[in-house]
């Protein structure tokens, strides 16, 4: 009986310690502050995620729209509180899953004084179509993370990838992962307006949570 | 003459083909009559088993949501522990034989327990389901270790090695394997398409032919027919108690017949496509599980014992 015993006492702690951190990491994802449904002339529609979506992402708390400015341009938006590793995809690899390739990448800014900081737009194609996103996350506490992290797999820099849980499981944070992106029509050539558009939208998010 | 040399030799009989229905059959008929009484005698494996599974609860629904996602390319993960538990059942005379040894070694074989645990709470602390799946199946084979010391766990490494198929690959192999076997097949197809006369113009993962587009997309990239296919060809073989040396190669002809099915599979839609494109949508499932029959059949064909024929 003692061997049996020994192995209780070994998968008892070990359970405990396993939930422990389970909770902490869930904790992270409780935090969904509310966003503007106006931003100018942009007005939201809810797109609520489809239940496949939501269980890639771990089932997550999410809030998912369309933005229309009333001329025929409609970005599409989600915010989503991450409460696991599986709420951060990584766009370039999921877009690649679909055909889609990333064809260009720069930073832009966000914020106004004494908040300005800098998140990733990218442009994605896929044969004649074309979509420019705007990724980043943002936790309770006003910081961005927008690099490419997640992206790491050499060495130890792949532990990088980890640190929203890392921060979550230690430091308790609280984060939100958001989407912004429109599909480019073919009348906009250069991307230009899209651009606009994605940036504007991402813009009121950015603000909405930092006062959320 | 002495009456041993007036009887006529005669050739030693074959042995007998392994049946594997006969074996599950004799196996549920055993596991009725002595399932009980092995169980009253093993009760005490419960009280460990309760905080392990509860350390595993979500990991397992982790897998879970995995493996039952639409198009899932391991959704075979599932039927591995099965597999496995047959591939020891297959051995259960070699393991009626060895001499059960507790607490043998170097902190009593713990080593590998403590091993299994921290691979487990890693898991968790990153939520990569990797992790702790690998870590229960190392939390197995230190609980044999210790509980039944190192000859029984050499007894049973192959089917705890053929267990650890049942860890999910980490998202980022997965997702780039998808996409090169995606382009790749894509392309194969293009190929195809082409020699039988169908004109076409491939760019990433589209097929452009007259009248019709092919979006390959992630679930006909071949993964999900090519993973199967490998893990059925090698419990077949490990079944067969076949060696490396016959093992290496029926893996790499299971892997190319497989991945020739997709190729064909995505061909035969492209086809049917150019002449009715509806009929193509309408067919596109069906269609699938017959090329993937095929793979499974003749995948299998490389690794069924050879009939012995009698004389």
């Amino acid at each position: 009986m003692k061997p049996y015993l020994t192995l209780t006492a070994i998968f008892s702690v070990t359970a405990a310690l396993a939930l422990t951190m389970d909770r902490r990491i869930a904790r992270a994802g409780e935090w969904l502050p509310p966003v503007a449904q106006k931003m100018g002339n942009w007005t939201a529609r809810e797109t609520p995620m489809d239940k496949n979506t939501l269980a890639i992402l771990g089932r997550p708390r999410t809030l998912a729209r369309a933005y229309a400015n009333g001329k025929g341009a409609t970005v599409n938006m989600s915010v989503i509180a991450a409460n696991g590793l599986d709420a951060y995809h990584e766009p370039a690899i999921c877009a690649a899953g679909s055909g889609f390739q990333k064809v260009d990448e720069q930073t832009v800014p966000v914020g106004g004084v004494g908040t300005y900081t800098d998140i990733r737009m990218m442009a994605f194609r896929r044969g004649p179509q074309r979509v420019v996103m705007c990724y980043w996350t943002q936790t309770r506490d006003g910081k961005i993370e927008s690099d490419q992290s997640f992206m790491q797999t050499q060495g130890l820099d792949r532990l990088s990838a980890r640190r929203p849980t890392w921060a979550a499981l230690f430091a308790g944070r609280q984060t939100c992962v958001m989407h912004v992106y429109e599909v480019i029509p073919p009348a906009d050539k250069t991307g230009q307006a899209a651009c606009r558009h994605v940036l504007e939208i991402s813009r009121g998010i950015y603000d909405s949570l930092r006062r959320g | 003459m002495s009456s041993l040399t007036s009887t006529p030799l005669r050739r030693p009989e074959p042995a007998p083909t392994p049946d594997p229905l006969a074996e599950a059959k004799s196996a549920l008929a055993q596991i009725k009559t002595r399932g009980p009484t092995w169980l009253r005698a093993h009760r005490a494996w419960l009280l460990p088993l309760a905080p392990l599974l509860l350390a595993l609860w979500l990991p397992l629904h982790w897998c879970w949501n995995r493996w039952v996602a639409p198009d899932s390319p391991q959704s075979y993960q599932p039927l591995v522990p099965l597999a496995a538990a047959w591939l020891a059942w297959a051995r259960r005379d070699t393991l009626a034989r060895v001499p059960r040894v507790v607490g043998e070694g170097v902190f009593g074989g713990l080593g590998l327990v403590f091993l299994g645990c921290v691979l487990l709470l890693l898991g968790h602390a990153s939520q990569l389901v990797t992790l702790p799946m690998l870590g229960a199946v190392v939390v197995l084979a230190g609980t044999v270790r210790y509980l039944y010391g190192r000859t029984m766990l050499r007894a049973l490494a192959v089917p705890l090695l053929f267990l650890l198929l049942t860890v999910p690959l980490p998202d980022r192999i997965l997702g780039g394997w998808t996409q090169s076997l995606q382009m790749g097949c894509t392309q194969g197809a293009g190929h195809v398409l082409s020699n039988l006369g169908y004109e076409n113009a491939v760019a990433g993962n589209l097929i452009f032919l007259h009248g019709f587009q092919l979006d390959v997309i992630a679930p006909c990239s071949g993964v999900s027919i090519l993973f199967p296919v490998i893990v059925m060809t090698l419990w077949l073989l490990l079944l067969r108690r076949a060696g490396p040396v016959k093992i290496i190669p029926a893996l790499a002809i299971a892997a190319v017949i497989a991945l020739l099915m997709n190729v064909l599979r995505i061909a035969s839609i492209g086809m049917l496509g150019t002449a009715h494109p509806r009929l193509a949508h309408t067919l596109h499932d069906p269609i699938s599980w017959l090329w993937t029959a095929l793979a499974f059949e003749v995948s299998s064909l490389f690794a069924r014992p050879p009939k012995v024929s009698r004389p």
